[in-house]
């Protein structure tokens, strides 16, 4: 992400847009990261000299030090000082300067020039490295390794999240999407401290309402920041529609985003599955030659704070529904908050299909309205369809 | 089994059955669950929250509401703070304004803003503050070297408490614990239910936009504002009333001086450039006002500010001007005139405790490295912000040079001499650095030397501080000219700036 000044964006009526780099200003990752290469083991000092020297004069410079800000971020700085600790040689001389009684700048040459040999240095490098420890005075030690093509999406994708930080809410839509992109778009929600509210259902999809706890007193932009940190998380999902309101200049602006948009998330896609047990089921189901088909966009139950997401649907050709949760292997504490979620969501079409490995038994289970099989080693998918089709 | 089809709305039940008649702390604010229709006259601070199907109120109210809330609740889990008897091991008589002070905060159901002159002891008033609230207590302060101030006082009060720090490396929140505000405003949506009293030491500074939602986002009942100048240029300061507490109690310098504040004299040093300096200050002046005037901005308006700001992006002149500006800037600032200054008063106070203000980091590095003298910047650790201030303090080192850092509230004892190397427009600043040497000695007379680079901007600026456009800041200036001066502060603007024209230090 990046510091406010280092933003652009672009208003048109009410609408916002975060301003990306056109081809030719593009060319400016490759020389920010080749002028960062050539510094390695020099000052962050003389870099930043460098990187001030390469902006010049051009109208450009913002895009230059955003671009620097990214690719530093991933870089390593080190002290360089050796056998010597700046701060000890500081001890050393200020208590000597101390001792003389009176300050004056010949005193001080004096003291250095008869410390200063004992280090090797000369009177002046000696004044020098008094502070070879602040951060100007760092030496860089490791590069950021990534290509100019990959700064720039990283530099797209901070001028969007930029745009964030001065939102009040976001309108999230989200349709025919697998089960655990939606269950990992609510964990980052919540782990960034945002609160949601889920409407909608399977066939027209879900709206999720966006904001934070206090947000509901009065409009406020406190959690426009944790909404960027959350956008990356977004961009992993395949298939939804943003609409963030914003709050600027005491005007309410809109910025609107979607999955079809060129910006991409910086880490890998993650698994299709959540487990091998789901993958197995899911490959097994289809070839058992049913009337019911296996679907990964399934019903999601708000629980007011949290939310139920079942592993599968099936989906009958008559139209009716059904869905399926599998109970693996749990820590025992994540299986209680499970059972917790399956007697609140009460979906009487919903069926629980758990692992005799799992210390449960049928009374735990009292209050789930749906059906419940327990299955030993791998789930059998006629053992389902005898639920289904007794 | 029952299946759903397409058309089957309000399939789903959903809602929890399960909850008794609660009220705890969420992320700043307050959850009141297990409540079916919210008791009268709670709802000028509850709303009813869908989300999360329970009634929601800002943490803040938390002492509005606990009264009439009390006896409808089967649980209260919103304040996790303690009951804590404090006994403070620190003899201290308090001044009789320290003593009003903590009365009428006390009169104030402990809700309140102090406004006491730098150097009058607003600590001391936070400390009986502490002892008084009984409560587990957090401290917000502006800056690392006041997280020291208060840390080495609270270790002394409470020898038999652990202090906590957040802010400046650390993060170990304890039942008493000292906060930067940064820190704290990052950290209030957990920490907001722990602590029954805040400090919000410098408390102007909590009114900010990022600063204020410490206020906003705690339960704590009791609230103590300590500042010098509670006034904010953005007017801001009209909200404190509703974050901390009204003003309870104000003293100015001129109330106090004499039993509590040090005498003390200013004195201007104007240095001169050498020809060279000169001459590429001018070249840069001369540069950036071509750009003002080709582009009608005048510097002497915010607005011109900010227009020149943007247009110096949008162009190569404009980039060029801009460049120039910061140029005649350190010319003016970082002049070797300055150091050679700084020798002389040296060589005119040996062995005299002294502290050198300089306004950038490079400067204060550079009389370091110029003198051998230790230097204190935001950028150095505490341990050794603490070595050089005991070293100072103990008289191992007998000056010390810092960048804004020591602005405000810092002790820095038995320093009698002070040199401004360079100074910023902003009366507070002003009225806090001339503090830092005002603290109460032995019957000795202070003074700060102002060195000042001649026909510069940066001189300008000074006259400017001098005699203030705006009325409250005219008052501000008075009160501080005040304690130059028994006499009545002066009417006439003009008349207050002679007080100014002290001797100059023999060259």
């Amino acid at each position: 992400m990046l510091p406010s000044e280092l933003l652009f964006s672009i208003k048109r009526g009410s609408q916002v847009y975060p301003r990306f780099l056109k081809r030719e200003q593009q060319l400016w990752a490759g020389q920010v990261l080749e002028l960062i290469r050539q510094h390695q083991h020099r000052t962050r000092g003389e870099l930043q000299a460098a990187l001030r020297a390469l902006e010049g004069d051009s109208p450009d410079y913002r895009i230059v030090r955003g671009f620097a800000h990214l690719a530093l971020n991933a870089a390593e700085f080190t002290l360089a000082t050796g056998e010597l600790e700046p701060e000890t040689l500081r001890r050393e001389v200020f208590a000597r300067a101390a001792e003389r009684g009176s300050y004056g700048e010949t005193q001080a040459r004096e003291i250095l020039e008869s410390v200063a040999p004992r280090y090797q240095l000369e009177a002046e490098a000696a004044r020098e490295a008094l502070y070879a420890d602040l951060p100007e005075n760092h030496l860089l030690t490791a590069l950021p390794d990534f290509t100019p093509d990959q700064l720039v999406d990283r530099y797209n994708l901070a001028q969007a999240q930029g745009v964030l930080y001065a939102a009040l809410y976001l309108r999230l839509t989200a349709h025919r999407n697998v089960p655990g992109e939606y269950r990992r778009l609510f964990q980052h929600l919540k782990f960034h401290g945002l609160m949601y509210a889920v409407e909608g259902h399977l066939d027209d999809g879900y709206q999720i309402y966006v904001d934070g706890p206090a947000s509901l007193f009065k409009q406020t932009r406190k959690y426009g920041l944790q909404m960027a940190m959350f956008l990356p998380a977004l961009l992993r999902v395949s298939r939804w529609e943003l609409e963030a309101v914003l709050q600027r200049d005491d005007q309410e602006l809109c910025y609107r985003l979607d999955s079809q948009s060129p910006l991409r998330s910086l880490q890998a896609p993650p698994p299709a599955y959540d487990s091998l047990l789901e993958e197995k089921f899911a490959v097994r189901w289809d070839k058992l030659g049913t009337a019911w088909t296996l679907e990964r966009e399934v019903e999601i139950v708000d629980l007011k704070g949290t939310v139920f997401v079942p592993d599968f649907a099936l989906r009958h050709a008559d139209g009716r529904i059904a869905h399926v949760e599998i109970m693996g292997f749990w820590h025992p504490d994540y299986l209680r908050r499970k059972l917790d979620k399956l007697r609140r969501a009460a979906m009487p079409d919903l069926i629980v299909a758990v692992s005799e490995r799992l210390n449960v038994g049928a009374d735990d289970f009292r209050d789930v309205p749906g059906p419940v099989i327990f299955f030993k080693g791998k789930l059998e998918p006629r053992q389902v369809l005898a639920v289904l089709e007794p | 089994m029952t299946f759903r089809t397409k058309d089957t709305a309000g399939f789903y039940r959903t809602g929890r059955d399960d909850a008794e008649r609660q009220l705890r702390f969420d992320r700043g604010t307050l959850l009141l669950e297990g409540v079916a229709d919210l008791p009268a006259g709670l709802d000028s601070w509850f709303c009813y929250d869908p989300r999360v199907d329970a009634y929601r109120a800002p943490a803040n109210c938390y002492s509005a509401v606990i009264g009439p809330l009390k006896s409808e609740l089967a649980r209260n889990k919103a304040p996790r703070y303690q009951l804590r008897e404090l006994s403070c091991a620190l003899e201290m008589t308090p001044y009789p304004h320290q003593r009003e002070a903590l009365a009428a905060w006390q009169a104030a159901k402990g809700r309140g803003v102090v406004v006491l002159p730098t150097g009058a002891g607003k600590t001391l008033v936070g400390l009986l503050a502490l002892c008084w609230a009984r409560r587990d207590g957090l401290v917000m302060v502006p800056t690392l070297d006041l997280m020291q101030q208060w840390y080495a006082l609270l270790r002394a009060a409470f020898p038999d408490q652990e202090i906590g720090l957040i802010g400046g490396g650390y993060h170990e929140p304890q039942p008493l614990t000292i906060a930067t505000y940064d820190s704290a405003a990052r950290h209030i949506e957990r920490l907001g239910d722990r602590f029954g009293l805040l400090i919000f030491d410098e408390v102007h500074h909590l009114p900010s936009e990022f600063y204020r939602i410490i206020a906003e986002f705690s339960l704590a009942p009791y609230r103590l504002g300590l500042t010098a100048t509670p006034e904010r240029g953005d007017g801001r300061d009209a909200d404190l009333p509703a974050l901390v507490g009204p003003i309870v109690y104000r003293k100015r310098p001129e109330q106090l001086a004499g039993g509590v504040l040090a005498d003390f004299q200013v004195r201007s040093v104007h240095v001169d450039l050498s020809p060279a300096e000169r001459a590429a200050y001018q070249q840069a002046l001369d540069e950036r006002n071509g750009f003002l005037q080709a582009n009608r901005l005048s510097l002497s308006a915010l607005e011109g500010w900010n227009r020149f700001v943007m247009l110096s992006a949008r162009s190569v002149e404009g980039r060029r001007a801009m460049r120039a500006h910061r140029d005649a800037r350190r010319i003016a600032h970082a002049t070797p005139g300055k150091l050679r200054a700084l020798g002389m008063v040296f060589a005119n106070h040996p062995g005299v405790k002294t502290v050198i203000f300089t306004e950038d980091n490079a400067t204060a590095y550079e009389v370091s490295q110029r003198f051998l003298i230790p230097c204190l910047t935001h950028q150095t650790a505490i341990k050794e912000r603490q070595a050089f201030l005991d070293g100072f303090k103990s008289g191992l080192y007998t000056a010390i040079v810092t960048s804004n850092v020591l602005n405000e509230g810092v002790d820095v004892p038995d320093a009698s001499i002070g040199v401004i190397l360079s100074g910023s427009a902003s009366a507070r600043e002003f009225i806090q650095r001339l503090g830092r040497i005002l603290r109460r000695g032995d019957g000795k007379q202070a003074i700060l030397y102002e060195v000042i680079a001649k026909e510069t901007r940066e001189e300008r600026v000074a006259d400017r501080r001098r005699a203030p456009p705006e009325a409250q800041r005219k008052e501000r200036i008075d009160a501080t000219l005040a304690l130059f001066d028994p006499s009545p502060p002066p009417s006439d603007p003009e008349a207050g700036s002679e007080i100014h024209n002290g001797s100059r230090p023999r060259s």
